[in-house]
């Protein structure tokens, strides 16, 4: 017995001989203003520099979870907040699985949105805090995660569908107002004050509001803070389980206002996945009163909500086969059998109110009938990783969770699964990120661009995207060596209004697109308009504005563009850019306007075929994929639109 | 807590302290008896105990246990430590997986948490600093100005292009060139003031920043290949490589610091664990039971 003591000591005296001489804690250091980005420098040598329009796009992901969310926890991630921010600054770190990755590029911003509900559970449920052991499903759950695995991978199931279904035990519930959870949260601000560089890299606070009405019907939000730690500190995240929260958007937004009224912060909420509402992300008729939308309502969502995560790992959401049946381009990484825990499925009357194209159409219906449009916003994409991880390239893709890290296997198991339905690993997308055109790399300037909706989203790779709306651009302006200056000068860029109408002209747009040198060339270049008729019904058309190799390609007697072709060698995970075009810009006037019909316009980018990021599994695992499983993808860019009202 | 209290309990001394003292009771509550094997069949449920219980109770329901509450406890206490002692006798701790990352877990936790408690020295901070300077160095930085050939728009002629107007450039007076005006219209900018090169490979791709830090400075010199196409390049300013100060990338410092100490500590805890083991792996049974492929001698 008494050998316990001389071995305890024996274990912990190497450790303590590394951390020995050292002092105790001290307050955190301010950090340095010196460090300041390069970009800020005045000493400009250009006579372009000094321009107060951006000139710069920022990239990031404003929806990324760490091990504090209990799910991500659940499946087995075990990385913090230091480990996502380092690795979206571009640093190596380890994967809960114990793979060495690091991203090709940095990113400029990160949102850590970890859920509200029950957050900072996970990282006590894993230490086997007595609370939670006393619990018998608490001691249950416990150990299915200390067995690890697929056993984890089921307790994760378990706890997501107990939270989904609103039976999650009372007793295990981190609620706001308890030690555990104002710790977790005052952890997550930490975080991001101690990454936030001004200049270098933006570390917004913000969590996730995880709304699911039940059986489980996704109506989350990522909330983002403009302020810092001191204000942010003030009030906790608002949460879905009664009686402190609720799964109703309209209270999320009123404890919004709450917060800025208290403390003269700002904030901003970013829904995401209504194709996994089952017809709730984007109603006519307000499921919670069964009435018409109001203009409250209206006015409420629009002045919270001025974005929506378009794309991301589970599934694509800006058009659906179903509702866009001539856009050969709208069945993208398409996830329509059910609502996020399969518990209902898919009929073909909720997609309509799911999908950020026919969203904008309904949000011109409403406008029509109560004078504002709930439905007027941008585009982003994010990734929604639960791995800590913000990947969205196709060469370097960690999944979903940590249950869906690169190895051999991935591809066939099930992400989601309830009786026969499932939703299989290699289903799961590669995407996105958001772009943001800003003045700087700050929390104010990116959140104020956010606001005004100058972003656009795209499945992973960072090309240039350009797009502005007035009345007045002509086919010269797409021949000036600087298109953003007459963009601004003679119109609005997205995520703007068209002026007010002079003469008698439709409305022109200036688009362009830069290739993301990193990734494959352009395809084309595509305005999605959508409108209503003089009865007020929905219409949408696609049209083909720029693209290349315009020498042996030309739109057929049906109006319809030969694909680009597809250079794609799928074994060994290659393409070449000798199809396709590095740049596209052109002015385009809409050949259908009526000046008596709202409509609403928004670019679409397209990028010739390349290896999707089952390919580079195949190959790198020697295996072999069902045949159904996609290869290649045609990556894209979704730009916030431009809005006409007569 | 008052703050004078906070920094002394997270002194490591203090904790080895603490360990030391609570291993020390353990160790005289074991063996007590006259033997150790005695001590073992020994179940003191003491005021410790009781308060403990009932603490634990008084969280979960937010009041104290009634008598009969509390009996009951005790008797659950008692039934889990006899069983838990008697299956640790026979031995059915050993071979389960729960129990067994527990207890890696515990053991990793207690270097992690010491680690996570500890601010280096300024004497400490300032070597880990000089250890890893090349991570902080301030890079250095080139302002460019570029023309643009568009490969798509010009196919092979593009070289000689780029060429041409090269051989026109080098006899221009200084300041007479306009790179936005030549070459292909590009929807980025013409002129980038300071960059370093993770900045340019960011933009315009690894190969491009690489050649463009190799290129001499003052004269326009191409066409070098980017992800785009093919550029002329003219770097007008040279910021060379610097030695910052600490104080200047204190916090991250600090913040690589943590991480490092965090690392150390573990490694050193399992080496040191590791060294008192003698391991013997049967590396035949892996090359057998493995999936074909990697063999035993690309290890090496």
């Amino acid at each position: 017995m008494t050998s316990t003591l001389t071995r305890v000591l024996a274990v912990l005296l190497p450790a303590a001989a590394v951390i020995s001489n050292s002092a105790l804690a001290q307050d955190p250091i301010p950090p340095p203003e010196a460090l300041e980005g390069a970009f800020k420098s005045q000493k400009h040598f250009s006579p372009y520099a000094g321009r107060n329009f951006p000139t710069h796009v920022y990239w990031g992901d404003t929806h990324l979870h760490t091990a504090m969310s209990m799910d991500a926890g659940a499946f087995g991630n075990r990385l913090g907040l230091d480990d996502a921010y380092r690795f979206a600054r571009g640093e190596e770190v380890t994967a809960a699985t114990g793979q060495r990755v690091k991203l090709g590029r940095p990113l400029d911003f990160l949102v850590v949105a970890d859920h509200s509900d029950n957050m900072g559970f996970f990282p006590n449920l894993f230490a086997g805090k007595p609370e939670i052991l006393a619990d018998p499903t608490g001691k249950r759950w416990y150990e299915m995660i200390q067995a690890g695995g697929q056993q984890a991978v089921g307790a994760a199931l378990e706890i997501i569908d107990a939270a989904s279904k609103g039976t999650f035990p009372q007793s295990l519930y981190y609620a706001p107002g308890s030690a555990p959870y104002r710790s977790a949260w005052e952890e997550t601000i930490e975080a991001a004050e101690k990454y936030n560089e001004p200049g270098e890299f933006t570390a917004f606070i913000g969590y996730e509001w995880t709304s699911l009405v039940p059986p489980g019907n996704n109506l989350h939000r990522v909330v983002v803070y403009r302020d810092g730690g001191d204000k942010a500190v003030r009030t906790e995240p608002f949460t879905m389980f009664r009686p402190a929260g609720s799964t109703n958007p309209e209270d999320l937004w009123t404890v919004l206002q709450a917060y800025e009224d208290k403390t003269g912060g700002r904030l901003l909420a970013i829904p995401h996945n209504g194709n996994l509402s089952n017809g709730m992300m984007f109603p006519l008729v307000n499921p919670v009163t069964n009435r018409q939308l109001t203009r409250e309502y209206a006015e409420t969502r629009i002045r919270w909500e001025p974005l929506y995560e378009a794309t991301q790992i589970k599934g694509d959401g800006e058009a659906h086969p179903y509702l866009s049946p001539t856009d050969e381009f709208a069945d993208y990484e398409t996830w329509d059998k059910g609502n996020l825990n399969l518990s209902e499925l898919k009929t073909r009357e909720m997609l309509q109110y799911e999908y950020a194209r026919t969203a904008l159409q309904l949000g011109l219906q409403v406008e029509q009938q109560v004078g504002v449009n709930p439905y007027k916003f941008g585009m982003i994409g994010s990734t929604d990783s639960h791995t800590s991880l913000a990947t969205a390239e196709e060469e370097n893709f960690f999944g979903k969770h940590s249950g869906t890290e690169p190895d051999a296997m991935r591809w066939e198991h099930p992400v989601l699964a309830l009786g026969d339905v499932t939703i299989l690993g290699w289903e799961q997308v590669s995407s996105g990120y958001a772009a943001v055109w800003a003045t700087e790399n700050t929390r104010e300037a990116i959140f104020d661009a956010m606001m005004r909706r100058e972003t656009y989203a795209t499945t992973g790779p960072r090309m240039l995207v350009r797009f502005f709306g007035g009345w007045e651009f002509t086919a010269d302006d797409a021949e000036l060596r600087m298109p953003g200056g007459v963009g601004y000068s003679k119109g609005v860029p997205m995520g703007g209004d068209l002026p007010v109408r002079s003469g008698n002209g439709a409305p022109t747009f200036l688009v362009g697109a830069l290739k993301d040198p990193f990734s494959g060339n352009l395809d084309r270049i595509q305005i999605v308009k959508g409108w209503l008729d003089g009865r007020g019904q929905r219409h949408e058309k696609v049209y083909d504005v720029a693209w290349s190799d315009a020498g042996r390609r030309q739109p057929g007697p049906d109006g319809t563009l030969p694909p680009v072709g597809n250079t794609v060698d799928v074994a060994n995970a290659t393409w070449t850019n000798t199809i396709g075009a590095p740049e596209l810009l052109t002015v385009w006037t809409d050949p259908d306007f009526d000046a008596s019909q709202p409509a609403v316009y928004y670019a679409r980018v397209i990028e010739i075929p390349t290896p999707r990021w089952t390919a580079y599994d195949a190959l790198r695992f020697g295996i072999t994929m069902d045949p159904e499983v996609q290869m290649t993808t045609q990556e894209r860019a979704y730009t916030s639109p431009i809005w006409y009202t007569p | 807590m008052n703050e004078k209290l906070t920094r002394w309990l997270r002194e490591p001394l203090f904790h080895f302290l603490a360990i030391g003292v609570a291993l020390f009771g353990l160790n005289l509550l074991l063996t007590r008896g006259d033997s150790a094997a005695e001590a073992d069949r020994r179940v003191a449920v003491t005021e410790t105990e009781i308060r403990w219980l009932r603490d634990t109770w008084q969280s979960r329901w937010q009041r104290p246990p009634t008598e009969r509450e509390l009996r009951g406890l005790v008797d659950d206490y008692v039934r889990q430590e006899v069983l838990y002692r008697e299956a640790l006798t026979m031995g059915l701790d050993r071979d389960d997986e729960v129990i067994r990352r527990r207890m890696v877990q515990k053991i990793e936790f207690l270097t992690s948490d010491l680690a996570s408690q500890v601010q280096p020295t300024e004497t400490q901070l300032q070597a880990y600093f000089q250890e890893n300077l090349d991570r902080y160095l301030i890079p250095e930085r080139r302002s460019f100005a570029h023309i643009y050939f568009n490969l798509d728009r010009r196919g092979e002629a593009a070289v000689a292009d780029a060429e041409r107007l090269l051989a026109r450039l080098r006899d221009a007076p200084p300041g007479s060139i306009q790179p936005a005006e030549l070459g292909d219209r590009f929807m980025l900018q013409h002129e980038y003031p300071l960059q370093r090169e993770q900045d340019v490979a960011r933009t315009f791709g690894q190969r491009f920043a690489a050649a463009l830090f190799e290129l001499e400075p003052g004269q326009w010199q191409g066409p070098i290949a980017s992800g785009y196409g093919l550029h002329l390049a003219y770097v007008v300013a040279a910021e060379e490589r610097q030695v910052p100060d600490l104080d200047l990338v204190r916090p991250r410092v600090l913040l690589d610091y943590g991480t490092w100490l965090r690392e150390q500590a573990n490694d050193a805890m399992l080496a040191s664990v590791r060294s008192r083991y003698t391991v013997e792996i049967d590396e035949a049974a892996i090359r057998a039971l493995a999936l074909g492929g990697d063999s035993a001698a690309g290890d090496r």
